[in-house]
């Protein structure tokens, strides 16, 4: 799928935690860059298994996590620009 | 009668010796094979860990196994018979059991596979799958083992999420 921006997969993966995201008192738009989201305990393994097959399924990808650094896989930030890049390359493929 | 009670006695008194010994992957290890517990290599058995208390050697472990502190394996069944001549739990090698899992008899956890936490395992679990919840079911497909030095973002990294009928994840 091309034109899938960074934002949009943010819009997304906040949608996805944002009932946990209301129990820790944040606003979506107070969520950083750099926000953990197991760290921060706003998911946990199985809601990343979650958050992956939303995103699979929303952009109609099969997201690859090797490229990305292990420790970022979980950081919207980061995570979300994954995604971005992955559908753009997905779409180069046709 | 005196030999099976005698064993009785031996085998619960390893393993309340064996729930909070020190030596996660040594004496506690030990103690459970004294009991009759067929156990591989390099193992790990979580604090307060309850295998099998009548029958221990219907439990196989394998190499590289991680049990969860609290995690609970039953291999045989009230009402039904037992067959002394083969393993009715067999956890394969580098299976990781998460902690307060209880584990039922007449399963067998596929090498690498992993238990969540506080998961029920009535049904076998297939090689380098993760089940979850009660009773527990597939969620993902794990790339990789989840091993004492594996860091766990490594792990997350590969995992693939299981759709369809009977998986737990929803999207």
């Amino acid at each position: 799928m091309s034109g899938v921006s960074a934002e949009a997969v943010r819009e997304l993966v906040l949608r996805v935690v944002g009932g946990q995201l209301e129990t820790l008192g944040l606003r979506r738009d107070q969520v950083p860059d750099d926000f953990d989201l197991i760290a921060s305990g706003a998911t946990d393994s199985l809601g990343l298994l979650e958050l992956i097959a939303a995103i699979e399924d929303n952009f109609g990808i099969e997201l690859d996590l090797e490229t990305l650094d292990a420790e970022l896989i979980t950081v919207v930030g980061p995570l979300c620009r994954h995604v971005e890049k992955s559908c753009v390359a997905a779409a180069a493929q046709g | 009668m005196r030999d099976p009670l005698i064993r009785g006695i031996r085998n619960r008194v390893l393993q309340v010796l064996a729930l909070y010994a020190p030596g996660a992957d040594g004496l506690r290890v030990r103690l459970h094979r004294w009991r009759g517990v067929e156990i591989g290599d390099r193992v790990f058995i979580g604090t307060d860990a309850l295998i099998e208390t009548a029958y221990p050697h219907l439990v196989r472990i394998g190499n590289g196994v991680d049990l969860g502190m609290r995690t609970t394996i039953i291999a045989h069944q009230q009402g039904e018979a037992i067959d002394e001549t083969r393993p009715s739990v067999r956890i394969e090698n580098d299976a990781f059991i998460g902690p307060g899992s209880l584990v039922l008899p007449n399963v067998t956890i596929g090498a690498g596979a992993v238990v969540n936490a506080g998961s029920v395992v009535t049904r076998s679990v297939p090689p380098l799958t993760m089940v979850q919840g009660s009773p527990a079911r597939p969620v993902a497909r794990c790339g990789i083992p989840l091993g004492r030095s594996t860091p766990l973002r490594e792990f997350y990294k590969r995992l693939k999420p299981i759709r369809g009928e009977g998986a737990c994840v929803q999207s």
